[in-house]
């Protein structure tokens, strides 16, 4: 069992049995272990948030850390009327969109780069390989229809609770979910990976 | 034409199902560790707080000391009067400069 294991065990029996309250509480009070607890719990959460805006890049580890400490720091204000998670999921969201201001590069250029470089690591066409394909169509989205996107069908968040998180109303959030997801097929499309292709090929290696 | 469009249409769908499923399968995670960087980075920022407010505390603690020796080493005494600098001002003396002017 390596240190990372021990740790998280050590964690776990801790405080798994805790609800929540009971461990903003034990922040409050200084309980480092229960904010590691914490971390450990939501991180895949917050890596969902924070690399299906910015991508797979080494700048959504520091951010996805950031969101964690801004948590730690604003857990006085934090006054549960939302979940953990919905609470994180807003500070992803919010620092994501402002180190996409802050990049300001031509997501295009990173798009083709990337596909080529999957286009020869990938072997066959699976659902891996289109899973890619969206993944890096999910860059060049513009970055409103992107957060739609990623907290409605990348985190599964309803409609409602995305309009909270992103602060806009239900409509906007629908429309920009059916704009997104039209942009991301043309994007798709325009890169000639054609999905009937893509499921032509997955079902002939599949017989 | 109709059944061409219908056909268009089913072809969207059948794509858009496509693209939410691949997206609602994303397995995005951080890599091994994240949790002790997280906590790493925490308490250096604790401590770069602690030693900043350190080096505030310690420079202003010497700039006191220097005023308290320099005040001693020139009136002879660490009195109120020679800290506000009024040692060899008497109330006489302010009494005239008021009524001079």
């Amino acid at each position: 069992m390596s240190k990372h294991q021990i740790a998280q065990k050590h964690l776990r029996e801790n405080f798994a049995k805790y609800s929540e309250g009971e461990l903003i509480d034990a922040v409050r009070h200084g309980k480092q272990n229960a904010f590691a607890w914490l971390v450990s719990q939501y991180q895949n959460d917050v890596a969902r948030t924070v690399i299906g805006m910015l991508g797979k890049v080494t700048e959504a580890d520091d951010v996805g850390q950031e969101v964690f400490i801004r948590f730690y720091h604003s857990v006085s204000k934090f006054r549960g009327e939302s979940s953990i998670k919905t609470y994180l999921t807003r500070i992803a969201i919010n620092l994501s969109l402002n180190e996409l201001k802050r990049r300001k590069v031509k997501r295009w250029l990173v798009f083709e780069e990337n596909y080529k470089e999957t286009k020869a690591l990938s072997d066959d066409f699976e659902s891996s390989e289109i899973k890619e394909m969206v993944d890096l169509a999910l860059n060049e989205l513009e970055p409103n229809f992107r957060s739609v996107v990623v907290l409605r069908l990348i985190q599964g968040y309803s409609t409602k609770e995305s309009a909270e998180i992103l602060n806009l109303p239900q409509g906007t959030v629908l429309s920009r979910l059916a704009r997104g997801q039209e942009k991301l097929r043309q994007i798709i499309l325009k890169h000639e990976t054609n999905m009937d292709f893509v499921n032509h090929n997955k079902s002939q290696n599949t017989k | 034409m109709k059944k061409s469009e219908a056909m268009k249409k089913s072809g969207e769908v059948h794509d858009y199902e496509i693209i939410n499923d691949a997206l609602a399968g994303m397995d995005y995670s951080f890599s091994q560790g994240f949790t002790d960087r997280v906590m790493q980075r925490l308490e250096n920022r604790s401590i770069d707080l602690f030693s900043s407010f350190k080096r505030v505390a310690l420079t202003s603690a010497a700039a006191v000391a220097l005023l308290v020796m320099s005040v001693y080493f020139t009136d002879g005494s660490l009195s109120l009067d020679s800290i506000f600098g009024l040692q060899n001002y008497s109330a006489e003396q302010e009494f005239y400069s008021l009524l001079i002017n």
